[in-house]
């Protein structure tokens, strides 16, 4: 049982959010656990202040904190990692599977694509860019990331299984649009996997380090972000990459699926 | 399986081999010789007008290849080429530091350490007749007055390559960790390294009297603190070592401020050139251009033909054509059959011919047949790009059609009935994509904002078709201008401009108002939006003037009102420029 609970919460869609952080506050005081709740913004700078000034120093070292990253956006989840690990926590995560996505559109409005603070790498002088995205159902999003980028080389991670529809939504649609706008490479990995398909990433961009800057970018399944905030403190040269997206559809999605997938950090 | 070359390749310029670089670029009709001198100049076009191309046949590594194929060797100029579009450039950590004049000196540092390895990188260019790799003296004068240990094992541009890369290695990973005192002490500046450096190479005797060109590419991509550090460098008054020849895309949200918040100002700092070009018609510099990019591409696969001869015009476009123009012209001398009015019997003819065909042909169910080197001309709404995009698909679509054994043999024209189908297939997804794509394709694009940009093209696009059959004045006017434009009308109107801006569906371009005197902008849709709807995409050398609150009208949906004597103004070019 935990002692604290930690709830960061958007301002900008803190009315949306209401119903569920009172439910959740609620529990934590009839189990006598302590709530806090960080109300932060979307603007980077302050979003990234606010998370390295609660989640640094002594006071966490040593301690276990279990990070649910349900609903976190990638970069929330990147920095909390990483401040927390600075600190010297001992990390676990949680991750629930929705029990539907919307049929509809799930995000829009995409910001500027960006390299995430203090996860962008170093780049090596003269290197070409190649892009390494693992795809998701927004497959204008990941045309967006790469017309920005302009790699030399574009490495597509497509989930592979049957979840979701992934097989229409996802694989066969990322593959007819993606394929009309420039070569890219395909390579399967499972996110949901043990490894969330760390070693798949690791073999396709095997032949690519030393040879390009590589930056590396999920629109897919949440958990391809914790393998790819592991795979970036393998190697520390591949700047993470993120585009934002203003307008959520508030039926993103539904229900929670059966099983949650737990993990300890250190250990993937 | 025989191997598939399609001339007409259109990727961004960066991905291409400097040899098809140096094999396909044309110098003439578009000022681009301007690169090799001791100005200061500013390319100026969005995404696929040829700045990359550009700055990359002014590159040493182009030039050199052009040098061996038998041209002479100059090294008067020496071109440096410079991306900014890198991951390098990309990385924010600025955006958290708070003291501003650190946050500057640190994108600075990163800057000039990718302007330093870019000119190392180049002299490893030289002609080996002129190799400074063994020139002791510039060795020691670079140790000492860098700083720098090179290692001396190394030839002299290796040695120094390794050590600008050691040197940002390690400040990336100082950036990253937020050890932000370090660049205090050792961060590089222009004055520091560049411009050192820069005079060491010219005391060098080879390179004792060269000029170097620092191309910048995709300036826009660089943060605002080196924007004004640039801005800054542009300013220097001795151009005697170095120039600058800066590469935006985004030519009207670019910030001319330098550091210590001056401004550098067009004629005095730099000079820009447009690589839009706003007349697309045979004889303009775009239309001279176009024919000379598709030709030398022809040439290469071994085609010798013009452009107009492998994209022919169909024969029932062209009879009917001819036919308006012999009834024009009878009207034209019915009307003004003074010969005085040799002029106005010209302009009548240049006017309603091609009107009639439209006219005509509006009775009929089907689009015409959109074909021939003009109409892809103009099509192209003077974008290098958009002129071989519609090329690439076409010859790919002949190539397509070829059984195995004439695979092997150039094609010598694209059919008409294969360019019209490609133009309306293009032409019909354009308007797909901006139906389903615009809004998750361009950053800080609403759902809303696509869809009122969508009704915004859609209404224009039925304005010009009730022009083009029924309007008295200028019925071909292909552009508009905003009338009426108050603050209001302004904030909500130009940002949906700027995003159809971005995504190429809009080109801004300015010219002379009818007040005397004073320029105005007007705006250009892709023209390649219209083949779908049955315009005449050649269009006319005129603009039509619509009223603020009708274009905000039109993006939510209300079809402008339509006057059949509804008067636009005629567009009026540069000097030089003939009529459209």
């Amino acid at each position: 049982m935990p002692k604290e609970l930690f709830i960061l919460t958007f301002g900008e869609y803190a009315d949306k959010t209401n119903m569920s952080r009172s439910a959740l506050m609620d529990l934590a005081g009839q189990k006598g656990i302590k709530s806090n709740e960080l109300i932060v913004q979307r603007q980077p700078v302050q979003l990234w202040r606010a998370i390295r000034e609660k989640f640094s120093g002594t006071g966490w070292a040593h301690r276990s904190v279990l990070v649910d990253i349900t609903t976190m956006p990638r970069e929330v989840i990147w920095w909390v990692f990483s401040a927390l690990r600075s600190s010297g926590s001992h990390i676990s995560y949680v991750y629930h599977k929705p029990g539907s996505y919307s049929p509809e559109w799930l995000t829009r409005d995409t910001d500027r694509p960006r390299l995430i603070y203090q996860h962008s790498g170093i780049a090596e002088l003269g290197r070409e860019t190649c892009l390494f995205l693992v795809s998701g159902f927004d497959v204008d999003r990941a045309i967006q990331i790469m017309q920005f980028f302009e790699p030399r080389t574009l490495i597509i991670g497509l989930q592979s299984g049957s979840q979701f529809e992934n097989a229409v939504r996802n694989v066969a649609h990322n593959r007819r649009l993606l394929e009309r706008v420039q070569n890219p490479h395909f390579v399967e990995l499972d996110s949901y996997s043990p490894d969330h398909g760390l070693a798949a990433m690791e073999a396709a961009l095997k032949s690519h380090f030393g040879q390009f800057n590589v930056v590396a970018a999920s629109l897919g399944p949440k958990l391809s972000a914790v393998s790819l905030s592991h795979w970036q403190i393998k190697h520390p040269d591949i700047a993470l990459a993120y585009a934002p997206s203003r307008q959520f559809n508030y039926e993103y999605s539904r229900g929670i699926g059966e099983n949650p997938i737990t993990c300890v950090l250190d250990t993937l | 399986m025989t191997s598939y070359k399609n001339p007409f390749e259109y990727e961004q310029a960066t991905t291409l081999a400097p040899q098809f670089i140096a094999d396909v670029f044309i110098e003439d009709h578009n000022f681009t010789r301007f690169i090799q001198s001791n100005r200061n100049v500013f390319l100026l076009g969005e995404r696929g007008s040829g700045k990359s191309m550009t700055l990359l046949y002014n590159s040493i590594a182009v030039q050199r290849l052009r040098a061996n194929n038998g041209k002479a060797s100059d090294l008067n100029f020496i071109g440096i080429y410079i991306p900014c579009n890198t991951t390098l450039t990309h990385k924010r950590e600025y955006e958290l530091i708070e003291d501003q004049v650190l946050a500057a000196l640190i994108s600075e540092h990163f800057m000039v350490l990718g302007i330093a390895y870019a000119i190392a990188q180049g002299m490893t260019w030289l002609p080996e007749d002129v190799s400074i790799g063994d020139d002791v003296q510039l060795r020691e004068d670079l140790i000492y007055v860098l700083g720098a240990d090179l290692q001396p094992e190394q030839s002299l541009m290796r040695a120094l390559m390794l050590y600008i890369q050691r040197e940002s290695r390690r400040s990336q990973s100082a950036l990253n960790s937020l050890r932000l005192e370090e660049f205090r002490q050792s961060a590089f500046t222009f004055t520091s390294l560049v411009h050192p450096l820069l005079h060491a190479l010219r005391r060098s005797l080879p390179l004792s009297n060269a000029h170097f060109l620092l191309l910048i590419d995709d300036a826009h991509d660089l943060n605002m603190h080196q924007k004004a550090a640039l801005n800054s460098w542009i300013a220097y008054r001795d151009r005697s070592v170095f120039s600058f020849k800066v590469a935006v895309a985004d030519a009207i949200g670019y910030d001319y401020r330098t550091a210590s918040r001056g401004v550098i100002l067009e004629g005095h700092d730099f000079l820009s050139i447009d690589l839009q070009k706003p007349f697309q018609n045979p004889l303009s510099d775009f239309g001279k251009l176009a024919k000379d990019v598709i030709e030398r591409r022809l040439k290469n696969i071994s085609v010798a033909t013009t452009s107009e001869e492998f994209f022919p015009a169909s024969d029932e476009f062209r009879k009917d054509l001819d036919r308006c123009r012999d009834e024009i012209q009878k009207e034209a001398a019915i009307r003004y059959p003074s010969e005085a009015d040799a002029k106005k019997r010209k302009d009548y003819i240049y006017k309603y011919s091609r009107v009639k065909y439209f006219r005509e042909r509006a009775r009929r169910a089907n689009l015409p047949p959109y074909s021939g080197f003009d109409t892809i001309c103009h099509v192209s709404t003077g974008v290098i790009r958009n002129l071989l995009m519609p090329c690439y698909w076409m010859y790919d679509a002949v190539y397509s059609g070829l059984g195995d054994d004439a695979r092997g043999k150039p094609i010598s024209n694209i059919p008409p009935s294969i360019q019209s189908l490609v133009l309306r297939e293009r032409s019909e997804s354009l308007w797909q994509w901006i139906a389903s794509s615009l809004a998750t394709s361009i950053d800080n694009c609403t759902l809303e904002d696509s869809k009122r940009i969508y009704q915004l093209l859609d209404n224009l696009g039925e304005l010009f078709r009730k022009r083009l059959l029924v309007a008295r004045s200028e019925p071909r006017a292909l552009a508009f201008s905003i009338s009426g434009l108050t603050n209001d009308y302004e904030l909500v109107i130009m940002p949906l401009l700027h995003i159809a801006r971005r995504a190429q569906l809009l080109y801004f371009r300015s010219g002379p108002a009818k007040d005397e005197g004073r320029r105005e902008t007007f705006y250009v849709p892709n023209r390649m939006l219209w083949p779908i709807r049955g315009l005449d995409v050649v269009g006319q050398h005129a603009r039509v003037s619509l009223k603020a609150h009708d274009v905000w009208a039109a993006a939510n949906g209300v079809p402008f009102p339509f006057e059949e004597t509804a008067q636009a103004t005629t567009i009026q070019g540069g000097l030089f420029d003939p009529e459209d």
